[in-house]
């Protein structure tokens, strides 16, 4: 059923890309993923996911390979995240009780910390949020993250470190038993 | 990786979109390529069903040429009537103008009758 769609799509013979509706299938978590942990709300997210495959199917002739596509989509999900965030002025401060579940499939591991993370990180300034989305979702390296942002690699580093700084300030004024596996590496680091 | 990072990305772990997402999204690409007559035909059933049978490529030219047999046949009753009509009013004015004449026969005879009584009074 999905290859007929396929046939709407314009011919690119000359390389090999997987088919629009492939690309879907193997990405839609990593652009939902963003759009989920950036806006902490399911429609939101989704929208913004069918609207960064939309606009990756307008500009389907334009791609060049497989990393292109990814490298694309990360950069175009990042950018509507924070134009979503700026259109739903949500503020940065996240009311416990305003965040729905998203349909978690592959995360097993819900602590209580992961999950209030989750929440002190969708709190954080938007650069900040993202650059920690992308650097620990999507397992980013510094460089990557500063050219899908726009930003210089040293801007990245700095965001990150204040980022990390911030969650853990708020993790442990908030979550005083941090388990020790935590506290004994926060103890090192001050070291 | 810190154990705090750890858990950082842990937390942020890559979650699905609804069960349905692609589909959608493949949906709207379609209609969005489409140009308006094909999302026409997607959204009508009967249309898309009709104008895609062979039956409509059959019944069309019997249908035109129906048409344009009736049109012609009503084209051809008119012009013999207006032929007909011509020709009744040839016939007409041709009467008209037969018994004109006659009455103006008739009329100096009486005048000629009147003239030669008064001639012998």
């Amino acid at each position: 059923m999905l290859a007929s769609f396929d046939t709407y799509l314009p011919a690119n013979t000359a390389i090999s890309l997987p088919s629009f509706a492939e690309v879907i299938e193997t990405h839609k978590a990593m652009v939902y993923s963003i759009g989920w942990h950036f806006l902490r709300d399911r429609s939101a997210a989704e929208e913004l996911a069918q609207e960064v495959f939309l606009q990756l199917h307008r500009n389907w002739p334009a791609m060049k390979s497989g990393a292109h596509i990814i490298f694309w989509l990360r950069k175009a999900a990042s950018h509507r995240a924070i134009d979503a965030a700026r259109k739903l002025k949500r503020r940065q401060e996240m009311q416990l009780e305003e965040t729905g579940e998203p349909t978690v499939l592959e995360r097993v591991h819900d602590t209580f910390l992961s999950s209030y993370l989750e929440r002190i990180i969708a709190s954080l300034p938007e650069k900040q949020r993202m650059v920690v989305i992308l650097r620990y979702q999507e397992e980013m390296e510094v460089e990557e993250i500063a050219r899908v942002l726009n930003m210089k690699p040293a801007t990245v580093k700095t965001q990150l470190a204040r980022a990390l700084e911030l969650l853990r300030a708020k993790a442990e004024r908030r979550l005083g038993h941090l388990n020790e596996r935590t506290k004994a590496a926060h103890a090192g680091e001050d070291a | 990786m810190t154990p705090f990072e750890e858990e950082l990305r842990k937390a942020l772990a890559r979650c699905e979109p609804a069960d349905d997402f692609t589909e959608r999204v493949l949906r709207q690409t379609v209609n969005r390529e489409a140009p308006a007559s094909k999302r026409w035909l997607a959204s009508n059933w009967f249309a898309s069903h009709w104008f895609a049978s062979n039956v409509f490529w059959r019944v069309v030219p019997v249908a035109a040429l129906l048409v344009v047999l009736f049109s012609a046949a009503f084209g051809y009753r008119e012009h013999v009537r207006r032929v007909h009509g011509e020709a009744a009013k040839e016939q007409l004015l041709m009467a008209i103008h037969i018994a004109g004449v006659q009455l103006h026969d008739a009329q100096m005879r009486v005048k000629s009758i009147e003239k030669s009584e008064a001639v012998k009074q």
